[in-house]
């Protein structure tokens, strides 16, 4: 039997309403299911990396219809531009490709939907600066990830965004799992990655003096790191935006038209957009994007998981980014049969395992994060969070960081990732469509693959575009580019000449965070402004400590109103509807 | 039969208002005294705040000097949304004279003229947090 | 500069304990985060202040004023807008480093009073899970906008949490137009007390839900409705009781932390039951010459105990010797939720010392015993206690002849 006829064979036995069938070398599904579940095991089984491009799943599910967060805004202001670059999404990859294509003089344009930069997955992920030992060496994954980890020491200088090369641990609870990390140590070799090597138990306490109780070992990763993937992306985006990329909040994509295998048009909230060439970099809608230009190959299955950020005061029991092994059972590790154990580490080696474990991470902004969870969604726009799984969350992660509470929980946010089901990258040129290039499936490991997708991307579409004449480099063109300062980490020397220069940057907003009037004035001063809680609370973290904004939100929207000199009630959390003061208490008959 | 919780005093007692109006449960008299009060014509402190013309001061808290019936408090509430104040008053200074014709004045609660400021304020209108 | 005793926090506590310690000589600075004194009582322009202090039912803002035309009137150093990054022990004291708009320095001291008030516990806290929307206020903050702002942060609202501020948003935002739903307490009980609940919610027909919960919040931008669900005695959501309201705004008024990471910046010993400092009876915290006063030491519920322990405090800190401490635990055992002092330092007089205490729950003739070494040496009858009302107590400890090997404990039984 044809691998195809077996795989329709086991998809009838999943359910006898979805169709199996192959089209423009894709491997397509239709129908419909009662329960997302289903969708989703029909979607695995018909992976076939070698023979298809990929799978098209088009089943729906029953009762399902996904709700677009769109702007509210509806005018013309972009009608009729005609970019040479038009991105679409304002992620890390978006805005990493904006900045790599401002190094050309070229008319680059970056649409997002959402009211800042880095909406969606960029600012709902831990942050980790990924080794990526465990993956396939022909996998896109591993490329982009072994080439941006190593841009990340020198394009974090450039841009100014905190990155740290702490080295990153998966720690083992018994002898036996050892061979797990032999296994992996040999995959490195493959994979060229540096460094890496078993540690014991004391050389563990050395690197990590709070390691619990059980671990025995641990593999470590010494070029492993963490970032900050919003201030990265604002890094990013600014920059591009100081060498000429336009950036556009707010826009979001509704339709394309297309003809002859070529975008002629793309329609947005704001108008017409006619670009030469198309960078889908969209997602969790990279797929629905795709299908818009007529270039699907794949299909985006979205991925939620849970993040728990966690006080300061425990940050210090972390110092790098510590995950259990994926075959490590604390207490009963060494109850398992040999052939369990196979089992495990063959699971944990596998493209089934999604799961890269839930780690504890140390922040750039010395807080401790636990996560994430894993849970497959229809909604591709679910960044709801619950009560069962933050305490699933904390309960398990208790076992790895022995120090915390859940008393010492501040916040917690959700993110939706945006996988195929091959759980590969899909970074390529447009196969159905010429003027399109795809940065789909990018999830774990996208903020550390993103720089090098950037490059690829670059390159990819000034070679389209040099068929139809010379680009020019931009001459001007400024890689650095200067964050806001952080004051509370300078001497005091440092800092009191700062405040004699300004005298703003003395007067402390946020009491958590130590975070004066001054930095916010200055994220306020970049090329890309954003003038809304949110956007201020991401750049430089006035309302992300301890109290949450309780104390600082007042002054934040009154430093807000004035610079962008309007009434206190028209400043928004983050979208327009998301208002917080509604109207005067006082005075509304005078 | 009602029952309230006098408020005289922090200790809260549950004091009882029978059908004969005989009070039970006061442990003093200021007690009695209240839930007679309450029983009959009950009354509040009004506080709230005006608008002021001061960027820096946008809202005046304010107070009535005395008890008002509890039935005009939206009558004085709206009077209070009425007032635009355009001069720093002091503390104690009265912004409403007889309110409602009620014998009682809304005075201000807080100074807006304190100088305590050793280090150079920012005239730009922006208030610190608190 | 050098001072003897310098105050963190220009609020109630800082008030009072700088005014104290300026009595007894003491060269003081005050250092206050904000640009006016008065702290957070600047914005509780509700009356019922001063009662104990003043005989007299003052507003926040006519309560701390009294204590600032007092502080004018002495030569205590004012810093405002001034914020403490750091403080350093040394030979002499501590180097309390600071910005402001001048610069960033640092000042000498001998003692230090920390009156730093307390925070609000956030949505994030108390585990409400949902979308991520606006329209989620704490109590306080809304305060803010509402007293000092003159902006409605709200129109149509749920109160999640019957804590006095909470409370008092209710009446508040009722007498400015907007609607207030009702209030879901999580616990069986109320928090607030009493006359709050008379006055702020009655008054205004505003229901009260006990052991109820906000479990989730909807809306992708703005808050658009809340669930509530009853919950158990665990307090755990029960299946089945779920219920959408639809409203534009959250405030939770569910309870209040002293704020420490000064203290702990420190090492200074911090009681687990009331989150501020281990403190002796002359309000010195485990490290030698850091003293603690008001909100920051522990939530209280009237103002005019902050101020008297404030008091204490500051006096104490103008007498700064170096006599060793001999130090005694006073145990909190059952039917006591916490007292401040916890410990008692028996080389300083302890003859007239103020116990503040919490019964651990509602107890009805319930029976307070002291005892030293097992044996009840003093014993008081009070007919009802309540968590939310902190109790105060004069104890004459000298008479029992305490020493550092005694055991002493407080408990709380009912009785018939």
């Amino acid at each position: 039997m044809s691998s195809f006829k077996k795989k329709q064979k086991k998809i009838a036995a999943l359910s006898k309403s979805i169709t199996v069938s192959e089209e423009r070398g894709c491997i397509v599904l239709r129908g419909e299911a009662d329960d997302w579940s289903t969708v989703v095991k029909a979607g695995r089984i018909a992976v076939d990396r070698k023979k298809y491009y990929g799978v098209v799943n088009n089943i729906r599910l029953k009762g399902f219809e996904q709700s677009i967060r769109l702007p509210a805004e509806h005018d013309d202001c972009y009608d009729g531009a005609k970019p040479d670059v038009l991105i679409i999404g304002g992620g890390l990859v978006g805005c990493a490709a904006a900045r790599e294509l401002a190094r050309y003089r070229l008319d680059v344009m970056l649409v997002e939907k959402g009211s800042d930069v880095a909406a969606g997955q960029s600012s709902r992920n831990g942050g980790a600066v990924h080794v990526g030992i465990n993956y396939s060496p022909s996998s896109q994954k591993h490329r982009y990830n072994h080439e941006g980890n190593k841009m990340f020491t020198q394009l974090a200088a450039d841009l100014d965004f905190p990155f740290e090369r702490t080295g990153h641990l998966m720690l083992i609870g018994a002898k036996w799992e050892k061979i797990l990390i032999n296994v992996l140590l040999l995959n490195a070799k493959r994979l060229k990655i540096d460094g890496a090597r078993y540690v014991n138990r004391s050389e563990l306490l050395e690197i990590e003096p709070y390691a619990p109780s059980w671990a025995y070992g641990a593999l470590y990763m010494p070029s492993g790191g963490f970032t900050s993937p919003y201030k990265m992306t604002v890094a990013l985006a600014e920059n591009a935006v100081a060498n000429g990329a336009k950036i556009c909040l707010n826009t979001a994509v509704l339709g394309m038209e297309t003809e002859d295998g070529r975008i002629r048009s793309v329609q947005t909230n704001r108008g017409r957009i006619i670009p030469r060439i198309v960078i889908n970099a969209s997602g969790v809608y990279a797929d629905v994007i795709a299908e818009m230009a007529g270039d699907r190959t794949f299909t985006i299955h979205p991925r939620k998981g849970t993040d728990i950020v966690l006080d300061k005061k425990v940050g210090r029991y972390i110092r790098t980014t510590e995950v259990k092994s994926p075959i490590t059972v604390i207490g009963d590790g060494q109850k398992l049969s040999l052939k369990k154990r196979i089992e495990m580490i063959r699971f944990a080696l596998s493209h089934e395992n999604t799961s890269k474990g839930v780690a504890v991470i140390h922040t750039v902004d010395k807080n401790m994060i636990i996560g994430p969870n894993n849970l497959e969604t229809p909604d591709r726009e679910d960044i709801t969070t619950d009560r069962e799984t933050t305490e699933m969350i904390i309960r398990e992660q208790m076992q790895a960081a022995q120090q915390i509470a859940s008393s010492d929980v501040i916040a917690y946010f959700s993110g939706v990732r945006s996988p195929t089901y091959e759980e590969d990258f899909q970074v390529r040129k447009g196969i159905f469509c010429e003027n399109i290039l795809e940065a789909a499936g990018i999830q774990s490991p996208g903020a550390t693959a993103a720089p090098a997708i950037a490059k690829d991307l670059a390159r990819w579409t000034v070679e389209y575009l040099e068929q139809s004449g010379p680009v020019e480099k931009n001459t001007a063109f400024q890689p650095i580019r200067k964050g806001v300062p952080h004051l509370n980490e300078m001497s005091e020397s440092e800092r009191d000449a700062l405040i004699k220069q300004n005298p703003d940057y003395g007067q402390i907003v946020c009491r958590c965070e130590e975070i004066s009037k001054g930095e916010i004035l200055d994220a306020l001063r970049s090329p890309l402004p954003v003038y809304t809680l949110d956007a201020v609370k991401r750049r430089c973290r006035p309302g992300m400590g301890r109290c949450q904004g309780a104390f600082c939100s007042p002054s934040v929207l009154q430093i807000l109103a004035e610079k962008r000199d309007c009434s206190v009630e028209e400043i928004r959390k983050s979208g327009e509807q998301s208002t917080i003061l509604l109207e005067k208490t006082k005075g509304k008959s005078v | 039969m009602k029952e309230l919780v006098c408020i005289v005093c922090p200790n809260g007692c549950k004091i009882i208002i029978d059908d004969n109006g005989d009070i039970l449960n006061a442990k003093c008299n200021r007690g009695i005294v209240f839930a007679t009060e309450e029983a009959t014509s009950p009354k509040r402190t009004v506080c709230s705040t005006v608008a002021t013309t001061f960027s820096d001061f946008p809202v005046l808290p304010v107070r009535s000097s005395a008890e008002i019936n509890k039935i005009d408090i939206p009558a004085c509430m709206n009077a209070l949304n009425n007032v635009l104040l355009d001069r720093r008053v002091g503390r104690g200074e009265i912004i409403i004279k007889d309110v409602l014709g009620s014998g009682v004045d809304i005075i201000s609660t807080s100074s807006m003229q304190y100088t305590y400021c050793d280090v150079e304020t920012p005239d730009d209108g922006s208030k610190d947090n608190a | 500069m050098n001072y003897d005793v310098t105050v963190i926090g220009g609020g109630p506590a800082g008030l009072a304990a700088a005014i104290a310690a300026n009595k007894e000589n003491a060269s003081v600075l005050l250092v206050e985060r904000e640009a006016r004194l008065g702290g957070i009582l600047k914005q509780c322009i509700h009356d019922g202040f001063g009662l104990v202090t003043f005989g007299e039912k003052l507003t926040g803002p006519e309560y701390c004023e009294r204590y600032i035309d007092e502080l004018l009137q002495t030569d205590v150093s004012v810093k405002l807008l001034t914020f403490v990054t750091r403080i350093e022990k040394n030979a002499d004291g501590f180097a309390i480093h600071f910005v402001n708009r001048e610069g960033a320095a640092h000042v000498q001291t001998r003692a230090i009073v920390l009156a730093t008030g307390c925070r609000e516990r956030t949505a994030k806290q108390v585990f409400i899970h949902g979308t991520r929307p606006s329209g989620v206020f704490t109590a306080g903050t809304a305060q803010y906008y509402v007293n000092l702002m003159g902006e409605l942060p709200v129109k149509r609202c749920v109160i999640l949490g019957s804590g006095d501020i909470g409370l008092i948003m209710a009446r508040r935002l009722t007498m400015e137009g907007a609607e207030v739903i009702g209030v879901y307490e999580a616990k069986p009980e109320p928090s607030g007390l009493p006359r709050n609940l008379y006055q702020c919610l009655d008054d205004f027909g505003i229901p009260l839900h006990l052991s109820h919960t906000v479990t989730r919040v909807f809306g992708d931008e703005r808050l658009t409705a809340v669930e509530i669900a009853q919950v158990d005695k665990n307090m755990r959501p029960i299946a089945n009781t779920e219920k959408i309201i639809e409203c534009d705004g959250l405030i939770l008024s569910v309870g209040l932390i002293p704020e420490n990471e000064l203290a702990e910046s420190i090492d200074v010993a911090i009681d687990r039951r009331t989150k501020g400092p281990i403190c002796d009876q002359k309000y010195m915290t485990m490290e030698k010459g850091v003293f603690c006063a008001g909100n920051a030491l522990h939530v209280n519920d009237l103002v005019d105990y902050v101020t008297l322990s404030a008091v204490e405090a500051g006096r104490n800190s103008a007498y700064l010797t170096n006599k060793p401490r001999a130090l005694v635990h006073v145990v909190a055992e059952e039917g006591i939720l916490y007292t401040v002092p916890s410990v008692l330092d028996v080389n300083e007089p302890v003859s007239d010392v103020t116990l503040y205490f919490r019964a651990s729950r509602e107890l009805r003739n319930a029976m307070l015993t002291l005892r030293v070494d097992g044996r009840a040496v003093f014993q008081k009858k009070y007919s009802v206690l309540r968590p939310p009302e902190m109790e105060r107590l004069k104890l004459n400890f000298a008479q029992y002849g305490i020493t550092t090997d005694s055991e002493v404990s407080l408990s709380l039984k009912e009785v018939e």
